[in-house]
């Protein structure tokens, strides 16, 4: 390794490469804290010519490597498998040119999500996916996972969103995908790169499309007895044929859990459910698109409606949706946050299936998801250092995903497949889909080299990450918690 | 000729009647004197494994609306039809999705769609287009402003590689992360790296109110058709030039917009009152973008047809120069598109040549402007990838071709760079 690191060192300076375990050591997992294994080296590049030279070092060297945005992914995609190099891309995140008039921007990977749209609302535009995580989580990190948001039901995920690209291969050879106006001649590329989880290369320019700020925006809260009744006015919403900016659904203990923290926005505490749900366009169409809304959550048996009063407390009830993985810290040191998605029709029964799995369990399992596309995140609390309590929360995660899966449904809808599913991906995948994978894999990634031991089932790479095969006791604390 | 053992073979895995020899049929120069038809995807997949272990190249065929986009075909002598295969369409009215057939006529599935409610997601200007047809050129018309490119509304497919394995990618469901999104790679590739045989798609919300209008606009006309690409409720906006425009509108002089809105009804009157107010003499007319569609995809329209994608700002400029240099134009601002269409006066190359010279000076490609010339005799073809993809692209889109298809038997020489 240390002929690696010198060269790396030589390509980035003492203090864009880090080496030493305690120096590593941060790096070692992502926002799956349950995962983790130990990168050979982590280095920050300045620019593409960097990365293409830590990629040719790499290579020389024999040596894998792993782009990294922000670290905020949940299924273990920034895992450094088999000792791997972390590429951290924090460095790289300037926004390099925006076109107010054609509505792109051409940005660095590791610009964090939120500064995006920060940096171009004076043109009154936005960058439409928002995750979550948005004020941390990077473009590149985004474009790797192709990450949703609330608002991705109506604006669709990063992939709608991303018209050109700018990729190092692990041959170290720079390729320009796609284009300003959306359109290449050939194979679309870009959609195959968006959503490989840093598998085919390292992202190193992103060009996406702009939208430009709404007109106007209504921010409606339905009261519900429970979780059940809420996803049955989702289902009947989407199948009224409306297409609202999103629906949001928080459950009881999620409620709890938000009220009781920084995020507290006055929701009622005495609620089964809340669905959020925004509308925006032009103001006359957003009137009569809250009566129908209304009049549908109403016969779903909501005990109210409320409308967001003003842009204050709008910022409210969305702090509130987004700061809820956040506020779960109450419930338990440890949280594992699912992600699988089913037929909007079907969430009420796969909801109440979901609850009573972790009932069986004994779990703390709350649920605050994106309802309108029909993506659960059913999140369990529990403290890791009770080996029993671990053991449940992997069986009822198991049978969560199998459970979705029966309903016609996928093992995630945007988390990504990293480490913690790639077991999973048989439920969905057979041999035959996994050989049309392996084949653009192999066009761009002969070697593997790119991220190795994500997405496709188990091999040699990264035993160490799975906490049965690791023992539970390694499974490492991250730095401040108790 | 075929050979009678591959003949034999054939017919064993897709069944005596799905093989049919016949008289040689031309496309592009090459000429077909077989056509296999598969019953079912079993078959059609059997089938490609056998053409692929003999080396004997196809051109893919769905409803054979479209079959001129692309380069002259190499060495293909057999078609290999989807048309036998069953029209499956089924809408899930509850969740706005359908699982369709690649055969079912995209009509089939506009109808099916609307008796649930809901709208296809596909326009249907030509009553043989097929879904698997639509999906594998993914090249839309001018509601796609509306409806969403079919990038976007294709959600899984399923696909019979040269392989001979039958895979599937992407699922029913709306959001979905599981493994690599090889939609987006099948959709568009011209049946180059495998043959869709269904897919789920996402349908469209039925639109309250439908509302065209068309009429001769003086100069101001492209920006004006910018500004109404942009309004909420656009579905379909687009420029024709004055002396095109006559074949489809038969009073005035000028440029000829045509703007057409869709959505809740208080959003296409605000529409309409901001047409109004810049543009009053245009008219109601229901059907404008019908003629628009008979106009642009009609052969006898003109002998070449381009279609120019460049970022709005500089469609403008691309549209004027055109104009100038004697191309028919129609400019599609939403969709940052313009086509562009030039008469031959001879069969020979001066015309297809100064129709490049033309267009290429209308494109910059610094600004990721390109054009392709997606009609055009065989004979005009000769010599050059008529989707001009910029040689950096073209390696690793061979090397993805060669992983898909090692013996090269789906549409060879078809795609960019003839691969
Ligand atoms: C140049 C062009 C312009 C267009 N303009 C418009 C327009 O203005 N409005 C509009 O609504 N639509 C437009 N379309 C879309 C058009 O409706 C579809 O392309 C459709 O007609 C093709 O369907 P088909 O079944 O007739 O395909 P075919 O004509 O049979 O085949 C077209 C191409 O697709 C391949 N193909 C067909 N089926 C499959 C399959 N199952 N798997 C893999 N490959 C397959 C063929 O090999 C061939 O290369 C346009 C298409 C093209 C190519
Ligand atoms: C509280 C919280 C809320 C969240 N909410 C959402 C949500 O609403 N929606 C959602 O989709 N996700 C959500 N996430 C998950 C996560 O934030 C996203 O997956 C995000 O896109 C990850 O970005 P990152 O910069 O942190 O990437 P990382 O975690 O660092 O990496 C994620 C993946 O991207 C790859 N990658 C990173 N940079 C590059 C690059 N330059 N080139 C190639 N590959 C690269 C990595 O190799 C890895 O596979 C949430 C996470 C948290 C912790």
């Amino acid at each position: 390794m240390s002929g690696l690191v010198d060269a790396l060192t030589a390509i980035v300076g003492a203090e864009g490469c880090l080496s030493r375990a305690d120096e590593v050591f941060p790096y070692e997992c992502d926002g799956l804290s349950l995962h983790a294994a130990t990168p050979g080296a982590v280095v920050f590049p300045r620019d593409t010519s960097d990365v293409v030279r830590i990629v040719r070092a790499c290579a020389e060297h024999g040596r894998s490597f792993v782009p990294r945005g922000a670290g905020t992914g949940l299924s273990g995609g920034a895992l450094a498998c088999d000792e791997a190099v972390v590429i951290e891309c924090s460095r790289m995140n300037r926004v390099l040119e925006v076109n107010p008039e054609a509505r792109w921007a051409r940005v660095q990977p590791g610009l964090v999500n939120a500064d995006l749209s920060r940096a171009v609302a004076t043109h009154g535009l936005f960058y439409a996916p928002d995750p979550s995580s948005q004020l941390a989580c990077t473009i590149g990190g985004n474009v790797a996972e192709n990450s949703g948001g609330p608002h991705t039901l109506k604006y669709g995920t990063t992939t709608d969103h991303v018209l050109g690209l700018e990729l190092v291969l692990s041959s170290g050879e720079v390729v320009r995908l796609g284009s300003a106006c959306g359109v290449a001649p050939g194979y679309d590329l870009v959609g195959a790169v968006v959503g490989s989880e840093g598998t085919l290369g390292v992202v190193t320019e992103v060009t996406v499309n702009l939208e430009p700020i709404p007109e106007a925006i209504a921010t409606l809260l339905g009261i519900f007895g429970d979780v059940v009744s809420a996803c049955r006015a989702v289902g009947e919403i989407i199948r009224s044929g409306l297409v609202p900016a999103a629906l949001e659904i928080m459950d009881r203990r999620t409620i709890e859990a938000v009220e009781a923290s920084v995020y507290a926005a006055g929701l009622p505490r005495d609620a089964g459910a809340v669905l959020l749900i925004e509308l925006d366009g032009p103001p006359p169409a957003l009137e009569r698109q809250r009566e129908r809304i209304r009049a549908i959550a109403m016969a779903q048996g909501a005990s109210r409606v409320d409308v967001a009063r003003d842009a204050d407390e709008r910022e409210r009830f969305w702090a509130a949706r987004k700061g809820a993985f956040g506020a779960m810290g109450r419930l338990g040191p440890d949280l594992y946050v699912h992600d699988a998605v089913v037929p909007r029709a079907k969430l009420p029964e796969v909801i109440a299936r979901v609850c009573e799995i972790g009932d069986r369990y004994g779990l703390k399992l709350s649920n605050v998801f994106h309802a309108g596309d029909g993506n659960l995140h059913p999140n369990i609390s529990f403290d890791r250092r009770n080996p029993d309590e671990l053991d449940r929360v992997l069986a009822a995660g198991d049978e969560i995903l199998r459970t979705c899966v029966d309903a016609g449904g996928v093992i995630t809808g945007e988390h990504g497949v990293g480490t913690e599913k790639r077991d999973f991906m048989e439920l969905i995948f057979s041999e035959a889909d996994f050989g049309a994978m392996k084949r653009l894999r192999r066009a761009f990634d002969p070697e593997q080299r790119s991220n190795p031991g994500k997405i496709f089932p188990s091999t040699r790479f990264c035993t160490e990450a799975n906490p049965k095969a690791r023992g539970y006791d390694r499974v490492p604390l991250r730095e401040g918690e108790p | 000729m075929i050979d009678a053992a591959a003949l034999d073979e054939l017919r064993a895995v897709a069944g005596e009647a799905a093989v049919l020899e016949h008289d040689p049929m031309g496309l592009d120069g090459a000429r077909l004197e077989l056509t296999i038809a598969p019953t079912s995807v079993e078959d059609l997949a059997a089938t490609l494994g056998v053409c692929a272990s003999r080396r004997l190249p196809l051109l893919v065929r769905g409803g054979g609306s479209r079959l001129g986009l692309g380069n002259r075909p190499r060495g293909a002598r057999a078609w290999l039809s989807t048309a036998a295969l069953e029209p499956v369409c089924e809408v899930d009215g509850d969740e706005g999705v359908a699982r369709v057939g690649a055969a079912t006529p995209a009509a089939d599935l506009d109808a099916a769609a609307r008796g649930a409610g809901w709208r296809s997601p596909f326009e249907t200007s030509n009553p043989l287009s097929t879904v698997g047809g639509v999906l594998a050129t993914a090249a839309s018309g001018p509601r796609s402003l509306g409806l969403g490119p079919a990038r976007r509304a294709a959600l899984g497919l399923e696909v019979a590689l040269a392989s001979g394995d039958r895979t599937r990618c992407g699922s029913r469901v709306v959001k979905n992360v599981t493994g690599y999104d090889l939609v987006k790679l099948y959709v568009g590739s011209l049946g180059t790296l495998g043959v869709l045989t269904e897919a789920w798609l996402r349908l469209r919300p039925k639109p309250e109110a439908e509302r065209a209008f068309a009429g001769r606009v003086g100069h101001e006309g492209l920006a004006l058709a910018r500004e109404a690409a942009r309004r909420s409720g656009a579905r379909a906006v687009a420029i024709v030039d004055g002396t095109l425009a006559s074949a489809i509108s038969e009073e005035g002089e000028g440029d000829l917009l045509i703007v057409e809105f869709a959505g809740d009804e208080p959003v296409v009157d605000e529409a309409e009152a901001w047409l109004r107010t810049r543009a009053g003499e245009l008219a109601e007319a229901p059907d404008a973008v019908g003629r628009l569609h008979g106009l642009q995809e009609s052969p006898s329209t003109a002998a070449l047809r381009f279609r120019i994608s460049a970022p709005t700002p500089h469609l403008e400029a691309a549209h004027s120069m055109l104009r100038e240099r004697g191309a028919g134009v129609i400019t599609h601002p939403g969709l940052s598109q313009t086509l562009a269409f030039f008469d031959l006066e001879s069969a020979d190359t001066t015309g297809v040549d100064a129709a490049w010279r033309a267009v290429h000076a209308a494109v910059d490609p610094t600004v990721g402007a390109h054009a392709i010339l997606e009609q055009a005799p065989g004979w005009a073809k000769d010599g050059r990838d008529v989707f001009d993809a910029p040689a950096a692209t073209l390696p690793l889109m061979r090397t993805l071709k060669s992983e898909f298809d090692p013996a090269g038997v789906l549409n060879p020489g078809r795609f960019v760079g003839a691969l």
